[in-house]
């Protein structure tokens, strides 16, 4: 048995709040392995610490307590550079074109060849030659989400972090960026570690789906999808097995998501 | 309810010259005013007498060399003060405490318009152009450092991540993120300082100079000559609504969508 | 806490500096003073009564001023905001004189209104009337259309509207406009004295400029600067909790 490229053992993330209050805690207790080539989603009610524990991952931000490894090796403090990460929000440079966005990684990582042809390509791949000289403001959202995709892609990393990455976009936009992920997936087979908190969206694309339970955020379950690929994920949702497996799972999420409200609900 | 086609077009054209008849008619009233005697001239001056001494300066060149003494200690007062206050704007972003040190200073220098300290600047730095330069310099300084922090302050922490898990080191951080946010910042700085920039500058004249349109206001007041002040300031005001309107309006606009798209 | 003792810290190293750099040859104290002498001016002037009676003639011109510019301020701003024919013919010139070096034009207002208390008022009135003027006027503009629609479809109209939509959208506008307002309302004053006077704050500075006393010079600047500096921390406290009760999601 081959050791999982991502390993996080006992991971706890706690916050100093003002004016000397107890620390916020956003997750703790967290135990996760994901696999070469897995893609794994991570579902849980708002405010849980899923992204939190992308920041982690990617070295963004630093566990309080537990370790954090890659490929056997432990992130602490500083920027992993063969994590990709696409966030919720949109992060292009509204002052590049296109193209210069799409570069940008490159230049920064001092990377031999090509750039621009390079960066050309993977605008191709995404669905967007001739818009290289656009400038983000002139593109729509999933234009730009497209964008942020090619150019994590161009430096090939080889894990992918998505915070929620399509939840600013309305549902058929959104289900046609899931299954050109998918696509763009089945061809490099990156590892992938999807946050959502939308469970038909998470089934549709994993290999497997952890439940987070509500603050603060611990591993709650964990489900296998046995669904078969390539998948389509306007399709898939009328399989029998996914919707037994939606049941399932909802069953475990339901709790949490009453409890989140309830708490949230307290707090005013 | 329809109205016609040109019944629109003639409102459309009353409304974009509503701002002209105002001005029109205030420019007769007044003449009308001072002509048949309901104010006395010799206070109220009349536009008339101040287009024709406007003319008379133009004509004879005679106004060149009071704007050239503002323009320049205008020109050279705003550049350097827009290097500083960006200077130390960036100091205060990468060392959050000197910030934090610096900020009362910070805040009595901005509670009132720094015109105030002109009497300080002419005993200081004596009646010729360097007392304009440094108290233009000081205006300029504070508004750029103020708004140039505030918005480094406010650059999209998901964008400094991103270019961060894209590779990003510290100076390739401030070369394609802070920095170009920055510009943005710094145009608005340049359009709100330039006001303040000629009023420091004429203010400074006026309690001190021998030369600049403070000096030719001050002249005009000493000697009681309305249309003196009236036409010295005329040339600060179209100075001022020049530079605003037709070239940093415009600059403004231009990166406008850099902030939000 | 501790960033305050090193605030204090640094601010009377600073004074130190002051007061020693001419005792050991660096500075002319003629021409930089010291702050044990800008201290003890102060100090006779509050025991002469000098200072109560200066700081009240400012204050009674810059009061005035804000009063009467606000409320001009005021009315155009609503109307402006309210109106388009209004807005189009006025906008456009407002903009125009909020680009104005308008305190140049002291020189112009004591010409008409001679030394007294009027032309002051008049100066700092005009400063004022900018900022309360596109506060509102922006306030109003802002506001969400949605708000607007969905208050006229409930049936709101005419001052209920104004009173429960237009103003509370605006009142963080107004508020910051303000806060700008009263120090440049006192710093007009201020100025208006330098050109032309024989009382308040400004007044003395101006003399002190004229004596080439740089202790009176300093002291002044140092009283007025005290003075917009609390008004502008007590408006900003003001303005923070005007924001948090009006909160528009």
């Amino acid at each position: 048995m081959t050791r999982p490229l991502i390993e996080l053992e006992h991971i706890a993330r706690r916050f100093p709040s003002q004016s000397g209050r107890e620390p916020f805690t956003a997750v703790r207790d967290i135990d996760l392995a994901v696999d070469e080539g897995e893609f794994v989603a991570v579902v849980g009610p708002s405010g849980c610490g899923k992204s939190t524990l992308l920041n982690m991952i990617s070295g963004l931000d630093a566990p309080t307590e537990g370790l954090v490894r890659i490929d056997g090796e432990q992130v602490r403090g500083s920027v992993r550079h063969d994590v990709g990460y696409l966030f919720q929000k949109d992060a292009l440079l509204p002052w590049k074109t296109v193209q210069a966005n799409v570069e940008l990684p490159l230049v920064f990582r001092r990377l031999p060849g090509d750039h621009a042809a390079l960066a050309r390509d993977w605008l191709a791949r995404v669905g967007l030659s001739g818009f290289e000289r656009n400038f983000p403001h002139q593109l729509s959202g999933g234009m730009r989400k497209r964008v942020a995709l090619a150019a994590t892609f161009v430096y090939g990393p080889r894990i992918l972090l998505m915070d929620e990455p399509f939840s600013a976009l309305d549902v058929q936009t959104r289900n046609l960026m899931e299954n050109e992920l998918l696509e763009l997936w089945r061809q490099n087979r990156k590892t992938v570690l999807f946050v959502t908190h939308d469970l038909e969206e998470a089934i549709a694309l994993a290999d497997r789906v952890v439940v987070l339970t509500s603050n603060p955020g611990r591993v709650k379950k964990q489900f296998q999808i046995d669904l078969g690929r390539p998948r389509n994920v306007n399709e898939i949702r009328f399989e029998e097995r996914f919707r037994a497996l939606h049941e399932e799972i909802w069953e475990a999420l339901r709790e949490e998501v009453a409890r989140s409200y309830a708490a949230q609900r307290a707090h005013g | 309810m329809r109205r016609s086609g040109r019944m629109v077009r003639v409102r459309r054209i009353l409304g974009a010259a509503s701002p002209w008849l105002i001005v029109v008619m205030l420019l007769l009233a007044w003449q009308g005013a001072t002509d048949f005697g309901f104010a006395d001239p010799r206070y109220l001056s009349r536009p008339s007498t101040v287009a024709a001494l406007i003319w008379e300066w133009v004509r004879t060149g005679f106004i060149l060399r009071h704007v050239e003494v503002t323009v320049v200690e205008v020109l050279v007062g705003y550049s350097a003060g827009t290097v500083a206050g960006m200077l130390v704007a960036f100091g205060f972003f990468f060392f959050p405490r000197v910030a934090a040190l610096c900020d009362p200073m910070v805040v009595v220098l901005n509670a009132a318009p720094r015109a105030i300290l002109a009497p300080f600047a002419v005993l200081l730095f004596g009646i010729g152009v360097l007392s304009k330069m440094m108290l233009v310099l000081l205006a300029v300084f504070t508004i750029t450092l103020l708004n140039l922090y505030a918005g480094l302050k406010e650059v999209d922490r998901t964008i400094v991540d991103n270019a961060r898990v894209m590779g990003a080191g510290q100076r390739d951080l401030a070369r394609h993120v802070y920095i170009p946010a920055a510009l943005v910042w710094i145009v608005s700085a340049m359009r709100i300082s330039i006001g303040q920039a000629f009023t420091a500058a004429i203010v400074c004249e006026l309690l001190g100079a021998t030369e600049g349109l403070g000096w030719i206001v001050a002249a005009g007041q000493s000697a009681v000559k309305p249309d003196w002040i009236m036409a010295g300031l005329f040339f600060a005001a179209a100075i001022v609504v020049v530079v605003d309107f037709l070239v940093l309006a415009p600059l403004e606009r231009r990166g406008s969508h850099w902030r939000v798209f | 806490m501790r960033v305050v003792i090193e605030r204090v810290l640094v601010s009377v190293a600073l004074l130190a500096l002051w007061q020693g750099l001419p005792a050991v040859g660096l500075g002319d104290r003629f021409f930089i003073s010291s702050p044990v002498a800008v201290a003890s001016l102060i100090w006779d002037w509050i025991s002469s009564g000098e200072l109560i009676a200066n700081v009240w003639v400012t204050a009674r011109e810059a009061v005035f001023g804000l009063v009467i510019g606000s409320a001009l301020g005021a009315v155009f701003g609503l109307a402006c905001g309210l109106n388009d024919a209004i807005s189009r013919a006025l906008v456009p010139l407002m903009t125009v004189g909020n680009a104005l070096p308008r305190l140049a034009f002291a020189p112009l207002l004591i010409a008409w209104f001679g030394f007294g208390l009027s032309s002051k008022v008049v100066l700092a009135a005009s400063v004022v009337f900018f900022f309360i003027f596109f506060g509102v006027y922006s306030g109003i503009r802002s506001g969400s259309g949605l708000l607007v629609a969905n208050a006229r479809i409930l049936g709101g109209r005419g001052l209920a509207l104004l009173w429960h939509v237009h103003l509370p959208q605006a009142i963080g506008w107004i508020i910051a406009g303000l806060r700008l307002a009263v120090g440049y309302a006192f710093a007009a004053a201020v100025i208006g004295e330098y050109l032309g006077s024989d009382s308040g704050l400004g007044y003395l500075i101006e003399y002190g400029k004229e004596m080439l006393d740089m202790t009176q010079v300093f002291a002044g600047l140092a009283v007025v600067m005290v003075i917009v500096g609390c008004l502008d921390v007590i408006l900003r406290r003001v303005g923070t909790y005007a924001r948090r009760s009006t909160a528009v999601p």
